[in-house]
Protein backbone atom coordinates (compact mmCIF):
# COMPACT_ATOMS: atom_id res chain seq x y z
CA UNK A 1 0.00 0.00 0.00
CA UNK A 2 1.35 3.42 -0.93
CA UNK A 3 1.99 5.93 1.88
CA UNK A 4 -0.65 8.21 0.39
CA UNK A 5 -3.32 5.54 0.47
CA UNK A 6 -2.24 4.50 3.96
CA UNK A 7 -2.59 8.08 5.19
CA UNK A 8 -6.00 8.42 3.55
CA UNK A 9 -7.09 5.12 5.09
CA UNK A 10 -5.83 6.12 8.53
CA UNK A 11 -7.65 9.45 8.27
CA UNK A 12 -10.85 7.71 7.28
CA UNK A 13 -10.48 5.28 10.18
CA UNK A 14 -9.87 8.16 12.60
CA UNK A 15 -12.97 10.02 11.44
CA UNK A 16 -15.06 6.86 11.47
CA UNK A 17 -13.86 6.12 15.01
CA UNK A 18 -14.69 9.62 16.17
CA UNK A 19 -18.12 9.41 14.53
CA UNK A 20 -18.77 6.12 16.34
CA UNK A 21 -17.78 7.80 19.61
CA UNK A 22 -20.21 10.64 18.92
CA UNK A 23 -22.96 8.13 18.12
CA UNK A 24 -22.21 6.37 21.38
CA UNK A 25 -22.60 9.61 23.31
CA UNK A 26 -25.80 10.70 21.62
CA UNK A 27 -27.51 7.35 21.10
CA UNK A 28 -25.69 4.41 22.70
CA UNK A 29 -25.52 5.61 26.28
CA UNK A 30 -29.12 6.91 26.41
CA UNK A 31 -30.32 3.63 24.92
CA UNK A 32 -28.31 1.62 27.43
CA UNK A 33 -29.86 3.60 30.27
CA UNK A 34 -33.33 3.22 28.79
CA UNK A 35 -33.12 -0.57 28.88
CA UNK A 36 -31.27 -0.79 32.20
CA UNK A 37 -34.45 -1.07 34.32
CA UNK A 38 -35.30 -4.20 32.29
CA UNK A 39 -31.90 -5.88 31.96
CA UNK A 40 -30.40 -4.62 35.25
CA UNK A 41 -26.85 -5.26 34.06
CA UNK A 42 -24.85 -2.32 32.70
CA UNK A 43 -22.46 -4.39 30.59
CA UNK A 44 -25.35 -6.26 29.01
CA UNK A 45 -27.18 -2.98 28.41
CA UNK A 46 -24.17 -1.51 26.63
CA UNK A 47 -23.81 -4.65 24.54
CA UNK A 48 -27.47 -4.65 23.53
CA UNK A 49 -27.34 -0.90 22.75
CA UNK A 50 -24.19 -1.34 20.64
CA UNK A 51 -25.67 -4.23 18.69
CA UNK A 52 -28.91 -2.31 18.14
CA UNK A 53 -27.04 0.70 16.77
CA UNK A 54 -24.89 -1.50 14.59
CA UNK A 55 -27.98 -3.21 13.16
CA UNK A 56 -29.65 0.16 12.57
CA UNK A 57 -26.56 1.36 10.72
CA UNK A 58 -26.37 -1.78 8.62
CA UNK A 59 -30.05 -1.42 7.78
CA UNK A 60 -29.61 2.20 6.71
CA UNK A 61 -26.53 1.36 4.62
CA UNK A 62 -28.41 -1.46 2.88
CA UNK A 63 -31.11 0.96 1.81
CA UNK A 64 -28.47 3.49 0.76
CA UNK A 65 -26.72 0.92 -1.39
CA UNK A 66 -30.01 -0.07 -2.96
CA UNK A 67 -30.88 3.50 -3.82
CA UNK A 68 -27.44 4.39 -5.17
CA UNK A 69 -27.13 3.22 -8.78
CA UNK A 70 -24.79 0.28 -9.11
CA UNK A 71 -23.21 1.43 -12.33
CA UNK A 72 -23.29 4.89 -13.68
CA UNK A 73 -21.06 7.23 -15.60
CA UNK A 74 -19.13 9.64 -13.44
CA UNK A 75 -18.90 13.22 -14.53
CA UNK A 76 -15.61 14.83 -13.69
CA UNK A 77 -16.22 18.48 -13.24
CA UNK A 78 -13.56 21.00 -13.85
CA UNK A 79 -14.33 23.91 -11.61
CA UNK A 80 -15.26 26.89 -13.76
CA UNK A 81 -13.41 30.07 -12.97
CA UNK A 82 -14.19 33.63 -13.79
CA UNK A 83 -12.48 34.99 -16.87
CA UNK A 84 -11.87 31.51 -18.13
CA UNK A 85 -10.45 31.60 -21.63
CA UNK A 86 -9.71 27.93 -21.90
CA UNK A 87 -11.81 25.47 -23.86
CA UNK A 88 -15.13 24.52 -22.38
CA UNK A 89 -14.95 21.79 -19.80
CA UNK A 90 -14.90 18.38 -21.32
CA UNK A 91 -17.20 15.96 -19.68
CA UNK A 92 -15.22 12.87 -19.02
CA UNK A 93 -17.46 9.90 -18.55
CA UNK A 94 -16.08 6.72 -17.22
CA UNK A 95 -17.81 3.41 -16.67
CA UNK A 96 -17.28 2.61 -13.03
CA UNK A 97 -17.14 -0.78 -11.38
CA UNK A 98 -19.89 -1.63 -8.93
CA UNK A 99 -18.63 -0.35 -5.62
CA UNK A 100 -18.81 -2.56 -2.58
CA UNK A 101 -20.31 0.06 -0.28
CA UNK A 102 -22.10 2.09 -2.86
CA UNK A 103 -19.02 4.19 -3.47
CA UNK A 104 -17.36 4.67 -6.80
CA UNK A 105 -13.84 3.44 -6.97
CA UNK A 106 -12.86 5.77 -9.71
CA UNK A 107 -9.16 5.56 -8.88
CA UNK A 108 -9.21 1.93 -9.91
CA UNK A 109 -10.51 2.70 -13.35
CA UNK A 110 -7.73 2.83 -15.89
CA UNK A 111 -7.40 6.07 -17.81
CA UNK A 112 -7.71 4.14 -21.05
CA UNK A 113 -11.32 3.43 -20.10
CA UNK A 114 -12.12 7.10 -20.18
CA UNK A 115 -13.80 8.70 -23.13
CA UNK A 116 -14.73 12.25 -23.61
CA UNK A 117 -17.38 14.20 -25.39
CA UNK A 118 -15.82 17.18 -27.11
CA UNK A 119 -17.87 20.30 -26.78
CA UNK A 120 -17.64 23.53 -28.74
CA UNK A 121 -14.97 25.94 -27.70
CA UNK A 122 -15.91 29.24 -26.18
CA UNK A 123 -13.83 32.27 -25.52
CA UNK A 124 -14.87 34.49 -22.66
CA UNK A 125 -14.39 38.02 -23.81
CA UNK A 126 -15.94 39.51 -20.70
CA UNK A 127 -18.07 38.61 -17.75
CA UNK A 128 -21.70 39.61 -17.22
CA UNK A 129 -22.68 42.04 -14.55
CA UNK B 1 -38.38 13.20 11.14
CA UNK B 2 -40.43 10.06 11.60
CA UNK B 3 -42.17 10.77 8.31
CA UNK B 4 -38.79 11.08 6.58
CA UNK B 5 -37.84 7.66 7.87
CA UNK B 6 -41.19 6.16 7.03
CA UNK B 7 -40.60 7.14 3.43
CA UNK B 8 -36.93 6.07 3.56
CA UNK B 9 -37.57 2.65 5.06
CA UNK B 10 -40.83 1.61 3.46
CA UNK B 11 -40.90 3.43 0.12
CA UNK B 12 -37.25 3.83 -0.89
CA UNK B 13 -37.97 1.92 -4.10
CA UNK B 14 -40.14 4.82 -5.27
CA UNK B 15 -37.62 7.50 -4.32
CA UNK B 16 -35.52 7.49 -7.46
CA UNK B 17 -35.48 5.78 -10.81
CA UNK B 18 -32.77 3.15 -10.82
CA UNK B 19 -33.43 1.41 -14.12
CA UNK B 20 -31.23 2.87 -16.83
CA UNK B 21 -32.97 4.26 -19.90
CA UNK B 22 -31.19 4.46 -23.23
CA UNK B 23 -31.93 6.41 -26.38
CA UNK B 24 -33.36 3.35 -28.17
CA UNK B 25 -35.93 2.93 -25.40
CA UNK B 26 -36.88 6.60 -25.63
CA UNK B 27 -37.37 6.34 -29.36
CA UNK B 28 -40.11 3.80 -28.80
CA UNK B 29 -42.06 6.28 -26.69
CA UNK B 30 -44.14 9.30 -27.61
CA UNK B 31 -41.82 11.71 -25.88
CA UNK B 32 -43.19 15.14 -25.00
CA UNK B 33 -41.43 18.40 -25.78
CA UNK B 34 -39.11 19.39 -22.96
CA UNK B 35 -37.92 22.90 -22.19
CA UNK B 36 -35.23 23.30 -19.59
CA UNK B 37 -35.68 26.71 -18.03
CA UNK B 38 -32.87 28.38 -16.12
CA UNK B 39 -33.90 31.57 -14.36
CA UNK B 40 -31.11 33.86 -13.20
CA UNK B 41 -30.43 37.43 -12.21
CA UNK B 42 -27.20 37.20 -14.16
CA UNK B 43 -25.08 38.08 -11.15
CA UNK B 44 -21.37 37.30 -10.75
CA UNK B 45 -20.55 33.62 -10.90
CA UNK B 46 -23.86 32.60 -12.45
CA UNK B 47 -22.57 32.33 -16.05
CA UNK B 48 -20.07 29.62 -15.28
CA UNK B 49 -22.44 27.40 -13.39
CA UNK B 50 -25.26 27.84 -15.90
CA UNK B 51 -22.82 26.87 -18.64
CA UNK B 52 -22.01 23.69 -16.74
CA UNK B 53 -25.70 22.77 -16.52
CA UNK B 54 -26.35 23.41 -20.21
CA UNK B 55 -23.20 21.51 -21.22
CA UNK B 56 -24.60 18.42 -19.55
CA UNK B 57 -27.82 18.73 -21.50
CA UNK B 58 -25.75 19.23 -24.62
CA UNK B 59 -23.79 16.09 -23.90
CA UNK B 60 -27.07 14.18 -23.99
CA UNK B 61 -28.13 15.90 -27.21
CA UNK B 62 -24.85 14.92 -28.89
CA UNK B 63 -25.71 11.25 -28.37
CA UNK B 64 -28.35 11.56 -31.08
CA UNK B 65 -28.60 15.16 -32.28
CA UNK B 66 -31.58 14.62 -34.60
CA UNK B 67 -33.66 12.81 -32.00
CA UNK B 68 -32.93 14.95 -28.95
CA UNK B 69 -32.85 18.15 -30.95
CA UNK B 70 -36.43 17.48 -32.02
CA UNK B 71 -37.93 17.84 -28.55
CA UNK B 72 -35.29 19.10 -26.11
CA UNK B 73 -34.40 22.77 -25.68
CA UNK B 74 -33.00 25.17 -23.11
CA UNK B 75 -34.30 28.60 -22.21
CA UNK B 76 -32.27 30.98 -20.07
CA UNK B 77 -34.05 33.94 -18.55
CA UNK B 78 -31.64 36.56 -17.33
CA UNK B 79 -31.51 40.21 -16.35
CA UNK B 80 -28.12 40.57 -18.06
CA UNK B 81 -28.09 41.38 -21.78
CA UNK B 82 -24.43 40.46 -21.99
CA UNK B 83 -25.03 37.09 -20.43
CA UNK B 84 -27.86 36.39 -22.85
CA UNK B 85 -25.60 37.22 -25.80
CA UNK B 86 -22.90 34.94 -24.44
CA UNK B 87 -25.26 32.00 -24.24
CA UNK B 88 -26.83 32.66 -27.63
CA UNK B 89 -23.38 32.83 -29.23
CA UNK B 90 -21.94 29.85 -27.44
CA UNK B 91 -24.65 27.39 -28.28
CA UNK B 92 -25.39 28.57 -31.82
CA UNK B 93 -24.84 25.69 -34.20
CA UNK B 94 -24.96 23.00 -31.52
CA UNK B 95 -27.55 20.19 -31.61
CA UNK B 96 -29.34 21.88 -28.75
CA UNK B 97 -31.63 24.85 -29.13
CA UNK B 98 -30.60 27.38 -26.46
CA UNK B 99 -32.53 30.65 -26.24
CA UNK B 100 -31.63 33.37 -23.82
CA UNK B 101 -34.35 35.82 -22.97
CA UNK B 102 -33.57 39.15 -21.34
CA UNK B 103 -35.93 40.37 -18.67
CA UNK B 104 -36.46 44.08 -19.35
CA UNK B 105 -35.63 46.28 -16.39
CA UNK B 106 -38.90 48.12 -16.91
CA UNK B 107 -41.07 45.00 -16.85
CA UNK B 108 -43.86 45.06 -14.29
CA UNK B 109 -46.36 42.25 -13.74
CA UNK B 110 -50.07 43.08 -13.36
CA UNK B 111 -49.92 42.18 -9.64
CA UNK B 112 -46.60 43.87 -8.98
CA UNK B 113 -44.73 40.61 -8.40
CA UNK B 114 -41.02 41.05 -7.73
CA UNK B 115 -37.80 39.03 -7.50
CA UNK B 116 -37.55 35.64 -9.15
CA UNK B 117 -41.29 35.19 -9.68
CA UNK B 118 -41.26 38.35 -11.79
CA UNK B 119 -38.80 36.75 -14.20
CA UNK B 120 -40.74 33.49 -14.17
CA UNK B 121 -43.95 35.31 -14.99
CA UNK B 122 -42.27 37.25 -17.79
CA UNK B 123 -41.45 33.95 -19.49
CA UNK B 124 -45.01 32.76 -19.01
CA UNK B 125 -46.29 35.92 -20.67
CA UNK B 126 -43.90 35.43 -23.59
CA UNK B 127 -45.01 31.82 -23.98
CA UNK B 128 -48.65 32.82 -23.88
CA UNK B 129 -47.83 35.08 -26.83
CA UNK B 130 -46.28 32.16 -28.68
CA UNK B 131 -42.56 32.55 -27.87
CA UNK B 132 -40.75 29.28 -28.56
CA UNK B 133 -44.06 27.54 -29.04
CA UNK B 134 -43.80 23.87 -29.84
CA UNK B 135 -46.84 21.82 -30.75
CA UNK B 136 -47.87 18.93 -28.55
CA UNK B 137 -47.60 18.28 -24.83
CA UNK B 138 -44.72 20.23 -23.37
CA UNK B 139 -43.03 20.17 -19.97
CA UNK B 140 -40.88 22.87 -18.45
CA UNK B 141 -38.02 21.58 -16.29
CA UNK B 142 -36.99 24.30 -13.84
CA UNK B 143 -33.32 24.59 -12.97
CA UNK B 144 -31.56 26.77 -10.45
CA UNK B 145 -28.45 28.47 -11.80
CA UNK B 146 -26.12 25.70 -10.67
CA UNK B 147 -28.38 22.72 -11.36
CA UNK B 148 -27.06 19.74 -13.30
CA UNK B 149 -29.02 16.78 -14.63
CA UNK B 150 -26.63 14.12 -15.85
CA UNK B 151 -27.57 12.62 -19.21
CA UNK B 152 -28.63 9.33 -17.63
CA UNK B 153 -30.99 11.07 -15.23
CA UNK B 154 -32.34 13.25 -17.99
CA UNK B 155 -33.16 10.18 -20.08
CA UNK B 156 -35.02 8.68 -17.12
CA UNK B 157 -36.93 11.91 -16.70
CA UNK B 158 -37.88 12.01 -20.37
CA UNK B 159 -39.09 8.41 -20.22
CA UNK B 160 -41.24 9.14 -17.21
CA UNK B 161 -42.71 12.31 -18.68
CA UNK B 162 -43.70 10.38 -21.79
CA UNK B 163 -46.07 8.29 -19.70
CA UNK B 164 -47.25 10.56 -16.91
CA UNK B 165 -50.59 12.27 -16.55
CA UNK B 166 -49.31 14.54 -13.76
CA UNK B 167 -48.95 18.26 -14.25
CA UNK B 168 -46.38 19.17 -11.61
CA UNK B 169 -43.59 16.84 -10.56
CA UNK B 170 -40.44 16.94 -8.48
CA UNK B 171 -37.39 14.80 -7.93
CA UNK B 172 -34.57 14.48 -5.40
CA UNK B 173 -31.62 16.87 -5.21
CA UNK B 174 -28.11 15.99 -4.02
CA UNK B 175 -25.32 18.47 -3.35
CA UNK B 176 -21.99 17.15 -4.67
CA UNK B 177 -20.98 20.00 -6.97
CA UNK B 178 -18.10 22.21 -5.86
CA UNK B 179 -18.38 20.09 -2.74
CA UNK B 180 -14.83 20.20 -1.46
CA UNK B 181 -14.57 23.92 -2.18
CA UNK B 182 -17.23 24.73 0.43
CA UNK B 183 -17.02 25.01 4.19
CA UNK B 184 -17.31 21.73 6.12
CA UNK B 185 -20.10 23.35 8.13
CA UNK B 186 -22.05 23.97 4.90
CA UNK B 187 -21.43 20.40 3.78
CA UNK B 188 -22.81 19.10 7.07
CA UNK B 189 -25.85 21.37 6.69
CA UNK B 190 -26.47 20.07 3.16
CA UNK B 191 -26.24 16.50 4.45
CA UNK B 192 -29.60 17.01 6.13
CA UNK B 193 -31.34 17.70 2.83
CA UNK B 194 -31.33 14.46 0.81
CA UNK B 195 -33.37 12.66 3.48
CA UNK B 196 -35.81 15.56 3.48
CA UNK B 197 -36.35 14.77 -0.20
CA UNK B 198 -37.76 11.42 0.88
CA UNK B 199 -40.55 13.42 2.42
CA UNK B 200 -40.79 15.50 -0.76
CA UNK B 201 -41.69 12.26 -2.51
CA UNK B 202 -44.41 11.55 0.01
CA UNK B 203 -45.73 15.10 -0.23
CA UNK B 204 -45.75 15.11 -4.02
CA UNK B 205 -47.33 11.68 -4.35
CA UNK B 206 -50.05 12.64 -1.91
CA UNK B 207 -50.54 16.04 -3.50
CA UNK B 208 -50.48 18.17 -0.36
CA UNK B 209 -47.74 20.75 -0.91
CA UNK B 210 -46.34 21.27 2.59
CA UNK B 211 -43.26 22.41 0.72
CA UNK B 212 -42.00 22.59 -2.84
CA UNK B 213 -38.53 23.34 -4.13
CA UNK B 214 -38.09 25.50 -7.18
CA UNK B 215 -35.47 23.37 -8.91
CA UNK B 216 -35.90 19.86 -10.23
CA UNK B 217 -39.47 21.05 -10.55
CA UNK B 218 -41.22 19.93 -13.73
CA UNK B 219 -44.45 21.63 -14.78
CA UNK B 220 -46.66 20.97 -17.75
CA UNK B 221 -46.33 24.11 -19.86
CA UNK B 222 -50.06 24.57 -20.40
CA UNK B 223 -50.70 24.28 -16.67
CA UNK B 224 -47.92 26.76 -15.88
CA UNK B 225 -49.24 29.16 -18.50
CA UNK B 226 -52.74 28.94 -17.03
CA UNK B 227 -51.49 29.54 -13.53
CA UNK B 228 -48.63 31.99 -14.11
CA UNK B 229 -46.20 33.23 -11.49
CA UNK B 230 -47.82 36.57 -10.87
CA UNK B 231 -48.16 35.89 -7.17
CA UNK B 232 -48.21 39.55 -6.16
CA UNK B 233 -46.89 40.59 -2.78
CA UNK B 234 -47.77 40.44 0.87
CA UNK B 235 -48.48 43.86 2.37
CA UNK B 236 -46.01 45.43 -0.03
CA UNK B 237 -43.27 42.89 0.61
CA UNK B 238 -42.28 40.55 -2.23
CA UNK B 239 -42.66 36.81 -1.78
CA UNK B 240 -39.24 35.22 -1.38
CA UNK B 241 -40.36 31.60 -1.60
CA UNK B 242 -42.14 31.79 -4.94
CA UNK B 243 -41.89 28.01 -5.35
CA UNK B 244 -43.89 27.36 -2.18
CA UNK B 245 -46.51 29.95 -3.13
CA UNK B 246 -46.73 28.49 -6.64
CA UNK B 247 -47.22 25.03 -5.12
CA UNK B 248 -50.12 26.28 -3.05
CA UNK B 249 -51.69 27.95 -6.10
CA UNK B 250 -51.18 24.77 -8.13
CA UNK B 251 -52.88 22.79 -5.39
CA UNK B 252 -55.86 25.12 -5.34
CA UNK B 253 -56.12 25.06 -9.15
CA UNK B 254 -55.25 21.46 -9.98
CA UNK B 255 -55.97 19.55 -6.77
CA UNK B 256 -53.83 16.76 -5.33
CA UNK B 257 -54.07 14.65 -8.49
CA UNK B 258 -51.94 17.19 -10.39
CA UNK B 259 -48.87 16.40 -8.26
CA UNK B 260 -46.36 13.63 -8.88
CA UNK B 261 -42.79 12.46 -8.28
CA UNK B 262 -40.37 11.84 -11.11
CA UNK B 263 -37.39 10.43 -9.19
CA UNK B 264 -34.60 11.75 -11.44
CA UNK B 265 -31.73 13.11 -9.39
CA UNK B 266 -30.58 16.69 -9.85
CA UNK B 267 -27.14 17.76 -8.66
CA UNK B 268 -26.49 21.11 -7.04
CA UNK B 269 -23.88 22.70 -4.82
CA UNK B 270 -23.81 23.68 -1.16
CA UNK B 271 -23.46 27.37 -0.26
CA UNK B 272 -19.79 28.32 -0.02
CA UNK B 273 -19.89 30.04 3.35
CA UNK B 274 -21.78 29.67 6.59
CA UNK B 275 -23.12 33.18 6.12
CA UNK B 276 -24.62 32.30 2.73
CA UNK B 277 -26.10 29.10 4.15
CA UNK B 278 -27.68 30.91 7.08
CA UNK B 279 -29.12 33.59 4.82
CA UNK B 280 -30.58 30.86 2.65
CA UNK B 281 -32.24 29.12 5.60
CA UNK B 282 -33.57 32.40 6.94
CA UNK B 283 -35.08 33.09 3.53
CA UNK B 284 -36.78 29.69 3.37
CA UNK B 285 -38.51 30.16 6.70
CA UNK B 286 -39.64 33.72 6.00
CA UNK B 287 -40.83 32.60 2.56
CA UNK B 288 -42.95 29.81 3.99
CA UNK B 289 -44.40 32.11 6.67
CA UNK B 290 -45.30 34.59 3.94
CA UNK B 291 -46.98 31.83 1.93
CA UNK B 292 -49.03 30.72 4.91
CA UNK B 293 -50.12 34.28 5.60
CA UNK B 294 -51.19 34.61 1.97
CA UNK B 295 -53.07 31.33 2.12
CA UNK B 296 -55.15 32.47 5.07
CA UNK B 297 -56.40 35.43 3.04
CA UNK B 298 -57.42 33.47 -0.05
CA UNK B 299 -61.10 32.81 -0.67
CA UNK B 300 -60.27 29.59 -2.58
CA UNK B 301 -58.43 28.28 0.44
CA UNK B 302 -61.31 29.00 2.79
CA UNK B 303 -63.58 26.99 0.51
CA UNK B 304 -61.49 23.84 1.00
CA UNK B 305 -62.50 21.06 3.34
CA UNK B 306 -61.76 22.03 6.98
CA UNK B 307 -59.61 18.97 7.61
CA UNK B 308 -57.51 19.61 4.52
CA UNK B 309 -57.01 23.23 5.52
CA UNK B 310 -55.85 22.21 8.98
CA UNK B 311 -53.50 19.66 7.48
CA UNK B 312 -51.94 22.24 5.21
CA UNK B 313 -51.64 24.93 7.86
CA UNK B 314 -50.65 22.84 10.86
CA UNK B 315 -48.43 20.52 8.85
CA UNK B 316 -46.41 23.52 7.69
CA UNK B 317 -46.46 25.20 11.10
CA UNK B 318 -45.20 22.01 12.66
CA UNK B 319 -42.32 21.80 10.19
CA UNK B 320 -41.35 25.43 10.74
CA UNK B 321 -41.58 25.02 14.52
CA UNK B 322 -39.39 21.88 14.44
CA UNK B 323 -36.77 23.69 12.40
CA UNK B 324 -36.75 26.78 14.61
CA UNK B 325 -36.95 24.96 17.93
CA UNK B 326 -33.94 22.86 17.02
CA UNK B 327 -31.93 25.94 17.98
CA UNK B 328 -32.74 26.08 21.71
CA UNK B 329 -32.83 22.28 21.91
CA UNK B 330 -29.43 21.99 20.21
CA UNK B 331 -27.90 24.71 22.39
CA UNK B 332 -29.28 23.07 25.51
CA UNK B 333 -28.01 19.67 24.46
CA UNK B 334 -24.50 21.01 23.80
CA UNK B 335 -24.46 22.82 27.13
CA UNK B 336 -25.77 19.92 29.18
CA UNK B 337 -23.90 17.16 27.36
CA UNK B 338 -20.90 16.96 29.76
CA UNK B 339 -23.17 16.80 32.78
CA UNK B 340 -25.46 14.31 31.11
CA UNK B 341 -22.57 12.06 30.09
CA UNK B 342 -21.01 12.12 33.53
CA UNK B 343 -24.28 11.21 35.16
CA UNK B 344 -24.96 8.48 32.59
CA UNK B 345 -21.58 6.84 33.17
CA UNK B 346 -22.07 7.01 36.94
CA UNK B 347 -25.46 5.35 36.58
CA UNK B 348 -24.04 2.57 34.44
CA UNK B 349 -21.37 2.04 37.09
CA UNK B 350 -24.14 1.71 39.68
CA UNK B 351 -23.05 4.89 41.49
CA UNK B 352 -26.14 7.02 41.15
CA UNK B 353 -29.65 7.36 39.76
CA UNK B 354 -30.37 7.80 36.04
CA UNK B 355 -30.38 11.46 34.97
CA UNK B 356 -33.80 11.05 33.35
CA UNK B 357 -36.60 8.44 33.41
CA UNK B 358 -36.14 5.42 31.10
CA UNK B 359 -38.86 6.43 28.57
CA UNK B 360 -37.23 9.85 28.17
CA UNK B 361 -33.83 8.19 27.68
CA UNK B 362 -35.37 5.93 25.02
CA UNK B 363 -36.82 8.98 23.29
CA UNK B 364 -33.44 10.77 23.39
CA UNK B 365 -31.76 7.69 21.91
CA UNK B 366 -34.38 7.47 19.14
CA UNK B 367 -34.05 11.16 18.25
CA UNK B 368 -30.25 10.81 18.29
CA UNK B 369 -30.33 7.82 15.96
CA UNK B 370 -32.67 9.55 13.53
CA UNK B 371 -30.68 12.78 13.59
CA UNK B 372 -27.27 11.21 13.04
CA UNK B 373 -28.83 8.75 10.58
CA UNK B 374 -30.08 11.73 8.57
CA UNK B 375 -26.53 13.04 8.37
CA UNK B 376 -25.21 9.63 7.33
CA UNK B 377 -27.82 9.29 4.60
CA UNK B 378 -27.34 12.79 3.21
CA UNK B 379 -23.55 12.71 3.34
CA UNK B 380 -23.56 9.30 1.64
CA UNK B 381 -25.69 10.53 -1.25
CA UNK B 382 -23.71 13.75 -1.59
CA UNK B 383 -20.28 12.12 -1.62
CA UNK B 384 -21.42 9.24 -3.84
CA UNK B 385 -21.10 11.66 -6.77
CA UNK B 386 -17.56 12.78 -5.93
CA UNK B 387 -14.77 11.41 -8.03
CA UNK B 388 -12.64 10.66 -4.98
CA UNK B 389 -11.21 7.52 -3.39
CA UNK B 390 -13.46 5.57 -1.09
CA UNK B 391 -11.34 6.33 1.96
CA UNK B 392 -11.79 10.06 1.37
CA UNK B 393 -15.52 9.60 1.04
CA UNK B 394 -15.66 7.67 4.29
CA UNK B 395 -13.60 10.35 6.00
CA UNK B 396 -15.97 13.00 4.66
CA UNK B 397 -19.02 11.18 6.02
CA UNK B 398 -17.27 10.96 9.39
CA UNK B 399 -16.44 14.67 9.28
CA UNK B 400 -20.06 15.58 8.54
CA UNK B 401 -21.25 13.51 11.49
CA UNK B 402 -18.67 15.02 13.82
CA UNK B 403 -19.46 18.60 12.94
CA UNK B 404 -23.23 18.00 12.95
CA UNK B 405 -23.94 19.38 16.46
CA UNK B 406 -22.36 22.72 15.55
CA UNK B 407 -23.67 22.82 11.97
CA UNK B 408 -27.18 21.97 13.14
CA UNK B 409 -27.07 24.75 15.69
CA UNK B 410 -25.86 27.32 13.16
CA UNK B 411 -28.56 26.29 10.72
CA UNK B 412 -31.44 26.21 13.15
CA UNK B 413 -30.56 29.54 14.77
CA UNK B 414 -31.13 31.14 11.36
CA UNK B 415 -34.61 29.59 11.26
CA UNK B 416 -35.23 30.52 14.88
CA UNK B 417 -34.27 34.14 14.20
CA UNK B 418 -36.60 34.20 11.17
CA UNK B 419 -39.56 32.98 13.24
CA UNK B 420 -38.87 35.40 16.10
CA UNK B 421 -38.55 38.33 13.69
CA UNK B 422 -41.81 37.30 12.02
CA UNK B 423 -43.63 37.04 15.35
CA UNK B 424 -42.30 40.47 16.34
CA UNK B 425 -43.74 41.91 13.16
CA UNK B 426 -40.42 42.49 11.37
CA UNK B 427 -41.56 41.39 7.93
CA UNK B 428 -39.39 43.35 5.57
CA UNK B 429 -37.62 40.97 3.23
CA UNK B 430 -34.34 41.31 1.41
CA UNK B 431 -33.07 38.83 -1.06
CA UNK B 432 -29.59 38.08 -2.25
CA UNK B 433 -29.29 34.96 -4.42
CA UNK B 434 -26.89 32.43 -2.91
CA UNK B 435 -23.52 33.09 -4.61
CA UNK B 436 -22.51 30.33 -7.00
CA UNK B 437 -18.74 30.63 -6.97
CA UNK B 438 -16.30 31.09 -4.15
CA UNK B 439 -15.13 34.40 -5.57
CA UNK B 440 -18.71 35.67 -5.86
CA UNK B 441 -19.40 34.55 -2.31
CA UNK B 442 -16.42 36.46 -0.98
CA UNK B 443 -17.44 39.57 -2.88
CA UNK B 444 -21.02 39.78 -1.61
CA UNK B 445 -21.86 42.80 0.47
CA UNK B 446 -24.60 41.33 2.64
CA UNK B 447 -25.28 44.62 4.37
CA UNK B 448 -26.17 46.24 1.04
CA UNK B 449 -29.42 44.30 0.77
CA UNK B 450 -30.75 45.57 4.07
Amino acid sequence: MSPRRFTAGARAAAYAGAAILLTTFYCGLPLALAIRPVLRNSALCLLVASISLLLATVWIVRILRRTTPTARPVATYRRPTSGDNSPAPLLAWRPVAVPQMGFQRAEEVADTDAWTIPLPRIRWSSQPH
Amino acid sequence: MLSYYRSFIFHSDRYRQLVEVDTAMLKMKAVPKIKIQITTRGSDGSTEVIRRGIDHVLSLATEDPAFYGSFLSVEVVTESTEQAELFNDRYAGTPLSVDALVLPASYVTPNGTQLKARALHYVVEQRRRGWNHRPGRTFVVHYDEESVLEPGELRKLIALLADTDKKILEGPIYYPLEYLETSILCRAMEAIRPLACYECRHVMEHGVPLHLHGSNLVIEEEFENDLGWDIGHLDGQPFIAEDYVFGLNAFLAGGPQAFGWHGSVMLEQPPFSVRSARKQRHRWIVGVLQGMAMLGRMAEFRELDWRLRQRLIWGTRYRVACFALSAPVGALSLALMPLFLTQTVRTLQGRGPAPLPAPVMAWIALVGVMWLGTLLIGAWYNVAYLDRPRSEKLAEIGRCLLIAPVAGLLESTAGFAAVIEWLLGQRQVHWQPTPKTKAADSAVDWAAGR
